[in-house]
């Protein structure tokens, strides 16, 4: 993955929350900062030793993993945190997307096409999703690889500022089935953040 | 050419207009575009023209890419997934469809089972499907008859026909939520809104289970 000279490979994660322009303008600016505080929070639980929070960006991150499967198993963990996180009742969302390269360093920051492409598979995302890069597919080690996650194959996007479609897929927590969706979990979230307290 | 049972057909095209037709039998038929068959049976078309059309069996597995070009699905497919940008996505009838969109308009007229859109701001409609999942920003949704339908929208506003005992989840910040089951039909609620109005105009009972939550937008459960 690593060519010579090259930075080392990594799981170069986006994290962004769902209509938080909108969330701001109803709700206001506090409670604005404090879903992007809470976010923050959630993510930093999640991340395992070898992974870090590289920057923020409004209200989404910029995350760093070394390994793969964490960046899948800590995708899935964020996602099932967010169901049972809410603002005067009504629940929160985000979106991430994941992506497998090597990104330039600079000072802690990193910097290349491969941030700007999982920056864009983030945006193919729906809420309460995860979407990922074939290559991060290949990273895990292929897509019946991992017992906890099914990758579901999406085909190809074309995203703006890169000449060809990306490979896709989404990442589910085995067991939520094939054909389940993001928008389905919410009917047993209750149930769910119930039975986790 | 003749393709395999629940062969896979891959179209990817950036602004190619995708015709494509699900028909018995076990032909593929390609106008427009170049095919290749893969050692796993599975065929990728690349489009050589602006319009791409192409027949294929009603057990095919559909996957078209576009990024503002058009897609047209008629007749019957086994699944179809879709991603565009800009395009619009008509899909007529399939057994599971799954279309993601940012701002193009996604129009989808039977699902027998599974339904999934994900979208920004195109506009969504589904006539009529088993199970449908919407997750939208600004986009208004359309679900004309449901028994079970999980929608979150941002802003947009959502119409969800439900039959007697469908279980219906609906979130949206802004967007109103209109849901709508049969005339005499009960069901259990709950229904809440931080300032949004709510009005329901069915019985409360056994039957239908509808859950629905929103920030400002109202709530509407009415008999049809």
């Amino acid at each position: 993955m690593t060519s010579p000279g090259a930075d080392p490979a990594g799981a170069i994660v986006f994290t962004d929350i769902v209509g938080f322009t909108e969330l701001t303008d109803l709700q206001g600016d506090d409670v604005a900062l404090a879903v992007v505080e809470r976010q923050l929070e959630l993510v930093r639980q999640v991340l395992p030793p070898r992974a870090r929070v590289v920057k923020e960006l409004g209200d989404g991150l910029l995350l760093w993993f070394d390994d793969p499967v964490e960046a899948v198993d800590a995708a899935l963990d964020l996602l099932a945190r967010f169901e049972c996180e809410s603002v005067d009742g009504m629940p929160l969302w985000i979106r991430i997307g994941m992506h497998w390269g090597a990104p330039r360093r600079r000072g802690d920051d990193i910097i290349g096409r491969d941030v700007n492409l999982a920056s864009r598979v983030a945006g193919v995302a729906g809420a309460g999703e995860a979407i990922c890069t074939e290559q991060l597919v290949a990273a895990v080690g292929g897509a019946d690889a991992l017992p906890q996650a099914t990758f579901e194959s999406l085909g190809s996007v074309f995203v703006k500022g890169f000449a060809d479609a990306v490979a896709v897929a989404t990442v589910l927590p085995t067991g939520l089935g094939p054909a389940k969706h993001p928008a389905d979990r919410t009917m047993d979230q209750e149930t769910a953040c119930a039975s986790a307290e | 050419m003749q393709v395999g049972t629940s062969a896979v057909v891959r179209v990817s095209g950036r602004s190619t207009r995708v015709e494509l037709r699900g028909t018995p039998g076990d032909d593929l038929n390609v106008e427009g575009g170049d095919v290749v068959v893969r050692d796993d049976g599975s065929v990728d078309i690349t489009p050589s023209r602006s319009t791409v059309r192409i027949t294929c069996p009603e057990h095919t597995h559909v996957v078209l890419s576009t990024a503002s070009g058009n897609v047209s699905v008629s007749g019957h497919v086994a699944d179809v997934k879709v991603i565009t940008i800009s395009g619009s996505v008509d899909i007529e009838r399939a057994v599971d469809a799954d279309v993601r969109t940012a701002s193009g308009r996604v129009a989808i007229g039977a699902c027998v089972h599974t339904c999934r859109v994900v979208t920004k701001s195109g506009r969504v409609s589904v006539g009529r499907a088993h199970d449908v999942g919407v997750s939208a920003a600004s986009a208004r949704v359309e679900v004309g008859l449901a028994t079970v339908a999980a929608v979150q929208t941002v802003s947009g506003a959502v119409t969800v026909g439900c039959d007697a005992f469908a279980r219906v989840t609906a979130r949206s910040m802004s967007g109103k939520v209109d849901i709508t089951l049969p005339e005499g039909s009960p069901a259990t609620m709950r229904l809440s809104s931080r300032s949004g109005t709510i009005r329901r105009d069915v019985p409360d009972g056994e039957g239908a289970t509808l859950e629905v939550q929103t920030t400002s937008g109202a709530i509407r459960v009415a008999s049809r």
